[in-house]
């Protein structure tokens, strides 16, 4: 071997222990507890398509060794604190694990010695969860919007893109919000979104069309906000809200979001139609939703009488914890379009609770709402849980699994109603996530996971909340630029029918 | 001009004997022109950086502080992700990391000087300005220097990130590259279009606007080639200048098409005021820059003129290059006191630095703003001395000055501070991040963030506020004085500055509640209105807005709560001026049995009674008397209760 041969040798030796895995240390300490990990991954149930679960260990240390186990593979990991995973082997990881589970062990060196911390397990459930998912990202704030975007996200590894970005067509006159997207049974050919302040009306994606309607009429109170499209024919059933926002001067909900008067609207999206469902003005009704079959429409209500009719605002201030949401239910013929009586599914004010976001399950056996104290806006709201209501059995159950001490609202079921999403403010308090847990067929939730990031802290330095995530079978194909050459055009009016 | 001179040179060592004694001659000559050309280009480099320097970090260093703590910069990765949306954004995320350095003022100053200096010889390269001609360099950085103090109150209405710093290295970069387009476009026109091509890309995805310009300044320096290669490089550039934006527009979903070709510019406009003022400095340098690039001036020609006798040109254009820099930066620099003044307080109120406040605030030459008074009031309360000086300061306020139509609200400003110290947690969270959704997230809304969080015990957002802060590069070690709080909030009730606040905090009631913008008028409604029996803290914090609101039947009740809350104590000399004036004004309570200061209270209020009714017998008007009884009575309430008007809050 020449001397430059020597040389490339060693470099090379040099370069591959460099980039080497680190090695699990021969001797160690037991620590007889589980290791502080961010996102909280510990004994949690995930699918066998989603991307690595990339963590942080929070515990006192320079260095980790984290070995992940599953079946005869086994893989290790460290970079500083953070277990970055390779996407190749966590997919090897994935396939051996898929109706079983994964071993983590962790240990860190905390200068002199290493600690090996009780190893924790990650199920792999046999069902598969919908490739993607989308939100609006927003700043937790009350009334400013700077950036607003609506994001889709691939599960099945970290890619993320944009829907839509309001700074395509704000300006510092003007800017837009941007909220309620929304789309029929999974798929992106019939979505939507609304768009408020610059450029307003409903952005609406019809097959291949791109429309944008103005939904305010004369005969309804405003125009359409919290939208469901019915799961088959191209009708979306939005309720009409009048909203106001003050501000706990004390109170970490921090700020509350009311309807001072709400109605529901069924839009015929081919026809450019617009009926009353329900406009009772003792009666603030919103959020609907359809079963998967598109024979019933949910929705919540919430009676509230004013003792005076001048200063609605005023008294729904003060009266703000007398609002009780209830879960109800009307009929609706495919045919006709029309709706039956309604019935009450959830009686939540009489347990002096509030039951807002209802969902039902594709399989139609479950709905999931949103459980809080009072009112309709959860997010805001600490003591606000997911519930589910069996609906062939009627019971409710909170399962703790899905829940946390902090507001979890925003509920939904995958396609395959397997897994259920959730908005969550477990983090911190103010800054909305996305978690996912597992319902299995027997009912029972497991433990939820944070949606996975390449960088494990990318959610301690991320600004912006995950607003209204939502399960998607396939990603939107319409580009930012289309939506934004749409939103620049006039909106078309729709009609008022009756 | 220049390769055309070295050609001459190379050919002439060719000739006979004589002719290479010229040529040494002139090489001896043209050795001494170079050498005075780079002297006089090392004097104008530093009187202009000695000039920067003084402007910035003496004169300045208050605003620069600000600046940093307006700004942020974080090492992680998906810091830098945030910012790589937009074409030029890597000049805004570098402007932000080098922004951070105005922690020190003389430290950035100077890391922005080297880079205008660098600047400066790179323009004399680029545009090939020798001898009396490198003063000209020094007019881009010149107008780079009106635009660093130029901002005044837009300071908080800035949604450039990396504003101080990103247009500096963005010339600086593209000084470099016209330069080294001059050194290589001798070798062929092919590579000549190349480069033009190429930098219009890269020139453009790294300093936006400016990569453009400074493609077709390349394009007008190609002085070299033939008259058809200098038309195609001028075409090749406009195309380029045209094209690459849209195509990029297809790219970045975070652009408008209309902003594509002034991506990165500082453009400053709210909802109801577009600021031209601003944009003057980046137009003249714009400007500058084309013209420099047209001429393409070289020095040699015009060191025959000097030698000519027009002398004058040589004095005309150094006094008019130099008075400019000079008399622009002292025009552009937003010198306001009062502006100055609420950047020294607001710091040495973050600092818990009270009586540093109260000395500024006792420095204000003329009338303060109302910011002041109320950052003055928070040092007062926080010292124990409101009772006692709150009148004995300057209450009659000014607007905030500003050139042009910005309407400031306080509540854009520096409302999260104020609300902080007065516990409004809520409202300071609010505006902290209402104001980061409109500008960017500061330093300064992730500090009061993290002060809220831990006082109302959201400790998991308080610990993400300091994971971000420790991100930093100076204030990391503020966020781990507060960190072991968060796992011991035992140590937030032995902080003294938190301590003071969830005194506050304890005491409030939740109720639904808006400020409607109106930072001021939301405190005084809010404590005027309040009661409170059970901290002294509290109570004392409703006496003294109550003298603010002049709202008499809140006083009494407050004053006599007080009274009774601190049994043997003396009472405040401005409680007792309330006290002694509206009894005598309503007669509805009954102050004759109060023990009032004899002398302070009872015979000053005799002799102010006096004065004053002399004056209007003599009729004098209200703005007369007042005017004429504030030199005697202007640190009374009752100067402040008579003849304060208008709070001109905003």
């Amino acid at each position: 071997m020449t001397k430059t041969q020597r040389i490339t040798f060693i470099l090379i030796c040099f370069m591959l222990l460099a980039c080497g895995r680190p090695s699990v240390p021969d001797s160690f300490q037991k620590e007889s507890r589980e290791p502080k990990v961010m996102p909280d991954y510990t004994n949690v149930t995930i699918p066998a398509n989603i991307c690595p679960l990339n963590f942080r260990v929070y515990e006192r240390g320079k260095e980790i060794a984290v070995r992940i186990s599953a079946g005869n593979l086994q893989y290790t990991y460290g970079d500083g604190m953070k277990v970055l995973i390779d996407e190749e082997e966590w997919k090897e990881l994935l396939m051996q694990s898929k109706g079983s589970k994964m071993v983590v062990e962790v240990f860190v060196n905390e200068g002199n010695q290493w600690m090996a911390y009780e190893p924790f397990n990650i199920y792999v459930a046999e069902e598969d969860i919908d490739p993607y998912i989308s939100y609006r990202l927003i700043q937790p704030s009350y009334v400013a919007y700077g950036k607003l975007v609506i994001a889709q996200r691939n599960l099945t590894n970290f890619e993320e893109s944009i829907i839509y970005d309001n700074t395509l067509v704000n300006t510092p006159q003007q800017g837009q919000c941007v909220n309620c997207h929304s789309y029929q049974n999974y798929h992106t050919d019939h979505m939507m979104f609304h768009m408020r302040e610059g450029l307003p009306g409903t952005m609406i994606v019809d097959e291949n069309q791109i429309k944008k309607v103005d939904l305010k009429t004369e005969q309804i109170i405003s125009s359409g906000v919290y939208p469901a499209w019915h799961p088959t024919q191209n009708l979306i059933a939005f309720s009409t809200n009048l909203i106001g926002q003050t501000f706990h001067t004390k109170d970490i909900a921090k700020v509350e979001v009311q309807d001072t008067e709400s109605d529901l609207i069924l839009y015929d999206v081919a026809k450019n139609e617009i009926f009353t469902i329900s406009n009772d003005s003792n009666e603030l009704e919103t959020f609907p939703t359809w079963s998967a079959d598109g024979n019933t429409l949910y929705y919540c209500s919430a009676h509230f009488e004013y003792n005076n009719d001048s200063i609605k605002d005023g008294e729904i201030i003060q009266r703000y914890r007398d609002l009780h949401y209830n879960i109800y239910a009307r009929d609706f013929n495919q045919q006709t379009h029309d709706f039956g009586e309604k019935r009450l599914v959830y009686d939540a004010a009489s347990e002096n609770k509030s039951a807002t976001l209802p969902r039902v399950s594709p399989d139609g056996k479950y709905l999931t709402f949103a459980l809080g104290g009072y009112g309709c806006f959860h997010v805001w709201h600490s003591d606000a849980d997911i519930c589910l209501l069996n609906l062939q059995t009627s019971e409710t159950i909170l399962p703790e699994e899905l829940n946390s001490d902090r507001s979890d609202s925003y509920p939904s079921f995958s396609s395959n109603s397997r897994w259920i999403m959730t908005a969550s403010r477990r983090d911190d308090n103010n800054y909305t996530r996305p978690y996912i847990a597992y319902f299995d067929k027997t009912g029972k939730c497991h433990k939820a996971f944070e949606v996975p990031q390449r960088d494990p802290e990318y959610y301690t330095l991320c600004p912006y909340s995950f607003n209204r995530p939502e399960f998607m079978i396939e990603s939107v194909k319409t580009t930012p630029e289309q939506f934004a050459a749409e939103a620049k055009k006039e909106a078309v009016k729709a009609h008022y029918i009756k | 001009m220049a390769s055309n001179n070295k050609q001459k040179v190379k050919g002439e060592k060719q000739q006979p004997q004589k002719q290479t004694q010229n040529n040494t001659q002139r090489k001896k000559e043209s050795f001494v022109t170079l050498n005075k050309g780079y002297l006089l280009a090392i004097i104008y480099g530093v009187l202009f950086a000695a000039f920067a320097f003084y402007m910035l970090a003496i004169k300045n260093a208050d605003y620069l502080y600000a600046a940093q703590e307006h700004s942020l910069f974080l090492f992680d990765k998906s810091f830098f992700d945030m910012f790589m949306v937009k074409p030029g954004a890597l000049m805004s995320y570098l402007g932000c990391f080098c922004t951070q350095f105005f922690y020190h003022p003389a430290l950035g100053t100077s890391i922005l000087i080297a880079i205008w200096l660098v600047t400066y010889f790179l323009t004399i390269k680029a545009f090939n300005l020798k001898g009396m001609y490198s003063i000209l360099a020094l007019l881009p950085i010149g107008a780079l220097l009106c635009s660093e103090t130029i901002l005044g109150y837009w300071l908080y209405y800035n949604k450039v990130a990396g504003y101080w710093f990103a247009p500096s290295l963005g010339l600086m970069v593209n000084m470099l590259m016209i330069w080294m387009y001059r050194l290589f476009h001798k070798k062929s026109r092919w590579v000549d279009y190349a480069i033009i091509v190429l930098w219009c890309i890269i020139g453009y995805w790294a300093t936006g606007w400016m990569g453009l310009l400074a493609t077709l300044i390349m394009a007008l320096t190609n002085v070299t080639q033939s008259p058809k290669s200098r038309i195609i490089s001028l075409l090749i550039a406009v195309a380029c200048i045209v094209v690459i934006p849209i195509i990029a527009f297809r790219f970045y979903t975070q652009m408008r098409f209309c902003d594509a070709w002034m991506v990165g510019f500082p453009v400053f406009e709210t909802e109801t005021v577009d600021a031209t003022r601003p944009w003057y400095p980046f137009i003249v340098l714009t400007i500058i820059l084309l013209v420099l690039g047209t001429l393409s001036l070289s020095t040699e020609k015009k060191t025959v003129l000097l030698k000519s006798k027009q002398t004058f040109l040589f004095i005309g254009l150094q006094i008019i290059c130099l008075a400019g820099i000079v008399l622009c930066e002292l025009g552009a620099d937003f010198d306001n006191y009062n502006y100055h003044a609420e950047f020294r307080i607001y710091r040495a109120i973050d600092e818990n630095r009270w009586q540093d406040a109260l000395d500024e605030v006792a420095a204000v030459p003329g009338n303060p703003t109302r910011e002041i008074i109320l950052l003055r009031d928070i040092a007062l309360n926080r010292t124990g001395k409101v009772g006692d000086y709150m009148f004995k300061y300057e209450n009659v306020s000014i607007p905030p000055y500003v050139y042009d139509s910005l309407d400031v609200h306080m509540a854009q400003t520096n409302s999260p501070l104020v609300y902080l110290n007065y516990a409004r947690l809520n409202f300071a969270t609010r505006w902290s991040i209402e104001n980061s959704v409109e500008h960017g997230f500061s330093i300064d809304s992730y500090k009061i963030l993290t002060r809220c969080a831990l006082v109302t015990g959201e400790y998991n957002l308080a610990r993400k506020y300091i994971n971000i802060l420790k991100k930093t590069l100076f204030y990391k070690e503020w966020a781990e004085r507060y960190e072991p709080m968060i796992d011991n909030p035992k140590l937030i009730e032995e902080s003294s500055e938190l301590s003071f606040l969830t005194e506050y905090y304890r005491h409030f009631h939740n109720m639904l509640d808006s400020d409607e913008g109106l930072v001021e008028m939301y405190l005084l409604n809010y404590f005027s209105n309040t009661m409170n029996k059970d901290s002294k803290q509290l109570q004392e914090t409703t006496l003294y807005f109550t003298l603010q609101s002049k709202d008499i039947e809140r006083f009494w009740p407050r004053f006599f709560l007080y009274a009774h809350l601190h049994p043997g104590e003396p009472m405040p000399i401005h409680y007792q001026e309330a006290a002694y004036l509206y009894g005598h004004l309503e007669h509805q309570v009954d102050i004759s049995h109060l023990p009032f200061d004899q002398e302070k209270i009872v015979n000053r209020y005799a002799s102010f009674q006096q004065t004053s009714n002399s004056l209007v017998q003599k009729g004098k008007s209200a703005e007369e008397v007042g005017a004429y009884m504030k030199p005697m009575y202007g640190d009374t309430f009752w100067w402040f209760y008579f003849f304060c008007r208008g709070l001109n809050s905003y």
